[in-house]
């Protein structure tokens, strides 16, 4: 079954842009510019992915992302959103954002992460069951978790629902010790056998002490063992508790 | 006395004009009557006019009443024998010769009168009071001068003690006087003169310049003093002015902050201030009388003379902002030159007044620089927001073109439109970490701590591979109240700064320290690179400024604007030794800001 987009920008040049990524990968793609006219299209059509932009005139991305929680059969939203508002991204995946894709994106970001929010959303309708998370944890919505070691350091890993969606893992391209991380930054990359370059936002502020050497010999533990041996790196945080802030419980 | 005058020639005129006119006093003669024969000679002439009897007749001479003398003036011997014998009893006769003598002497006391006179007029004729002392200090005599001055009449003045009426001192010695130079003078026998006040109103101040000068006999006694009192109040007023007004202007050029100093025209100083000697670092008296070569370095001197040559040139006072090197700092001054004139209007010498305007410049231009990335940091935000939809259409036009076209070389061409996009987005990215700018969270950070953790956590770089990292830590430093998270982006990009200066090749000493300023705790980094050109040490802080290609020149920006949230500064140098530092002051007490 042909998966259908829908995506939300105020701005015309942005939706061609989409389309024109994503033209090739099958999907049944419909572009609006507000958010006015997505509900419509949503109440009309349906759709199983929605790609939105965060800041719209009117009715925004947040607004539009409660509106289809609200419905009876919920979708996976991606934010797109300009580097600058990168505090508005991290509070949309906390309110329940699939991901959130920095504008300008590049054909394997976008196509990375729309593919992943496809998969979510057959997941979801196929009903399948979450297994379990490491306990204390913190996430990034669906995207990564955190867990404050004994020594303070704050280890990460994919969530679930990433590593579910991904795909086949190739390489991880971590960064390296001493790189100073932000949250909501890139940390790193996946790239996956079907030649997408999926994004992890990193969930805290730091400096990296120490990457998960394990994942060059075997990059795909990330997603076969993402709460155990596939951790992605530790980070020396800068304002721990100010950044748990940012992220959901569980 | 009753007299006759016998013998009217111009001897008896003398006389008689002598006591008539001139009020002889020695002499009371009461002349009642000349005789002559010659009925013209001048006695009996002025006789006539003065209305005493003439006659020519001895006869009526014997019959005056009551006569008691009779004066022979005819110079003849005979005559005065003939009279002699027939002189009435009880009536005596003072014959020429005798009168002759009488007469000198007359003539002799008159001539010392008019002396004395003449002399009195001198003294009065002058402005100071003049007094003549006997060995007793008793007044003998005075000038008008001190008439005038005490109010006192020559008479009354005459016989009182000096001091008693100069010194108002009724009773006291003059012994008791020390500023009383008589009895030096009685011992010295030499003339002393000496300043003297004397309270005229009482609260103010009388001066004179007291000149006593002693008085000797033929036998080389000293008998009488001559003192004289010279007014000097006026010329004491002036110098005390004078000196007052140098003193108030030490005081005034000594106490400024500013530097003044004033050279003559042949470039010589003649003033300099306590500010200026401090400044250059070198003892006041060392300057005076040297010009500017004799005691400053050709470089400073050269640029000194040169303005004061404008200055006398121009005529007018001229501003400039000069710069020094003094002991290796260089040295701002706001400084004013202008020509001095004197009292004829020529120009004499050129003073100059600076200020010290070196830290008020840093300041200026931190204030710059931070003005500068505030605006860097809007139209960043501003930029970024905009730029960010074309660029998504840009980058998946050109994504989509590649997929389209055929030929290999279009294909090519549609990589650098997406690589130089994707270099776009680099650069807007870095503008906004930039602009971001977080406010650290203060809390007590251990510096050393921050660099030993930075240390260890660049040492494992490729960069670092063949960078030497050498710690000076100082013990036992006190916390800085900092974000330990954003100080240690600072020290990572002084480190990353510093390998990439060096090629990843050379030595790193990191070190920690307390001073300069009180209460400040510093960090430097030192490099053994090729250093920082001298152009670009002004502007090495600025947002995108880079010497290194590979850079996007942002670090050493946000690690200025890190350390400047901190309440601190960074400052970047070339070491003499080759090489370049950086060096971080950070406030080690109070809450930064």
């Amino acid at each position: 079954m042909t998966a259908r987009i829908l995506v939300v920008d105020d701005e015309q040049v942005v939706l061609d842009g989409v389309r024109k990524h994503l033209k090739r990968e099958g999907y049944d793609i419909e572009t609006v510019l507000s958010a006015r006219e997505a509900l419509a299209a949503l109440a009309e059509r349906g759709a199983d992915v929605v790609i939105t932009d965060l800041m719209m005139p009117e009715m925004d991305g947040l607004a539009l992302l409660e509106r289809v929680h609200a419905l009876p059969r919920p979708v996976p939203v991606i934010m797109i959103t300009g580097y600058a508002t990168m505090k508005t991204a991290l509070m949309a995946m906390r309110q329940g954002a699939f991901d959130y894709i920095a504008k300008p994106f590049t054909r394997a970001e976008l196509q990375g992460v729309v593919a992943r929010a496809v998969r979510q959303s057959e997941r979801a309708e196929t009903g399948s069951a979450a297994p379990p998370r490491a306990s204390g944890a913190r996430r990034l919505g669906g995207h990564c978790w955190v867990l404050v070691d004994p020594d303070g350091a704050a280890r990460v890993g994919l969530e679930e629902a990433f590593a579910a969606t991904v795909g086949e893992v190739e390489q991880v391209e971590l960064p390296g010790v001493g790189d100073y991380v932000e949250q909501g930054s890139v940390c790193l990359r996946l790239l996956t056998k079907d030649g997408r370059s999926h994004t992890v936002w990193c969930p805290v502020s730091g400096s990296v002490l120490q990457v998960n050497e394990a994942l060059t010999a075997d990059p795909g533990l990330a997603v076969k063992a993402p709460f155990a041996a596939g951790w992605l790196l530790r980070v020396a945080p800068r304002n721990i508790e100010e950044d748990l802030r940012g992220l959901t419980e569980g | 006395m009753k007299t006759a005058i016998v013998g009217g020639g111009r001897g008896c005129r003398s006389l008689l004009e002598l006591l008539l006119e001139r009020g002889l006093v020695e002499f009371r003669l009461d002349v009642r009557m000349v005789c002559d024969l010659r009925s013209h000679a001048p006695g009996i002439l002025y006789a006539a006019r003065r209305g005493i009897a003439t006659t020519s007749s001895l006869e009526d001479v014997f019959r005056i009443p009551g006569l008691e003398l009779v004066v022979e003036l005819t110079g003849d011997d005979h005559m005065a024998r003939e009279i002699q014998t027939r002189l009435p009893p009880g009536v005596r006769m003072l014959d020429h010769a005798l009168a002759r003598i009488f007469w000198d002497q007359i003539l002799l006391e008159e001539k010392l009168d008019q002396e004395r006179a003449h002399v009195q007029q001198i003294l009065d004729s002058m402005p100071d009071i003049v007094l003549v002392l006997d060995r007793e200090m008793r007044i003998l005599s005075v000038n008008a001068g001190f008439t005038n001055f005490t109010g006192l009449s020559r008479s009354s003045a005459r016989g009182q003690f000096c001091h008693q009426v100069l010194c108002r001192r009724d009773g006291a010695p003059a012994e008791a006087d020390a500023f009383c130079p008589f009895r030096e003078v009685l011992a010295s026998g030499t003339r002393v003169s000496m300043v003297q006040t004397r309270e005229c109103i009482p609260g103010s101040h009388d001066f004179f310049e007291i000149t006593m000068t002693p008085v000797r006999d033929a036998k080389g006694e000293i008998v009488q003093m001559v003192e004289a009192l010279h007014p000097i109040t006026e010329r004491v007023r002036l110098t005390r002015e004078v000196e007052e007004s140098a003193q108030r202007f030490r005081q005034f050029i000594d106490s400024a902050y500013d530097l003044i100093s004033i050279k003559d025209l042949s470039g010589r100083y003649q003033v300099m201030n306590a500010a200026t000697a401090r400044f250059f670092g070198r003892p006041r008296e060392t300057y005076l009388g040297k010009t500017v070569h004799e005691v400053y370095p050709a470089e400073i001197a050269e640029l000194v003379a040169a303005h004061d040559r404008e200055v006398i040139r121009r005529g007018e006072p001229v501003r400039y902002e000069e710069m020094f090197v003094i002991e290796g700092r260089e040295r701002e001054l706001s400084t004013v030159r202008f020509p001095l004139r004197d009292y004829k209007g020529d120009i004499a010498g050129v003073c100059t007044i600076s200020r010290e305007t070196t830290a008020e410049k840093a300041l200026q231009r931190e204030l710059l620089q931070a003005d500068k990335l505030a605006a860097v940091g809007k139209l960043a935000a501003g930029v970024a927001h905009e730029i960010n939809n074309p660029l998504t259409g840009i980058l998946a036009f050109a994504e989509d073109l590649k997929e389209e076209v055929r030929g290999e070389e279009q294909r090519e061409d549609c990589d650098v439109i997406i690589r130089e996009t994707l270099r776009c987005r680099e650069i807007v990215r870095n503008l906004l970490d930039f602009a971001k700018q977080k406010k650290p969270q203060i809390q007590g950070a251990d510096l050393n701590r921050v660099v030993k953790d930075t240390v260890t956590l660049v040492s494992r770089l490729a960069l670092f591979k063949d960078v030497k990292l050498r710690l000076e830590l100082a013990e036992a430093l006190p916390p800085v109240p900092g974000d330990p998270g954003q100080l240690q982006q600072v020290v990572l990009n002084l480190l990353v700064n510093a390998a990439e200066g060096m090629d990843g090749k050379g030595e790193i000493a990191v070190g920690t320290g307390r001073g300069p300023g009180v209460r400040e705790i510093t960090l430097s980094v030192a490099d053994t690179g090729p250093g920082i050109p001298e152009e670009a040490l002004g502007r090495i802080f600025e947002p995108f400024f880079s010497t290194k290609k590979a850079t996007h020149g942002l670090g050493l920006a946000v690690s200025w604007g890190i350390v400047e949230r901190h309440g601190g500064r960074v400052e970047a140098a070339n070491r003499p030794e080759g090489g370049a530092v950086f060096r971080v002051c950070l406030p080690a007490g109070g809450t930064g800001s």
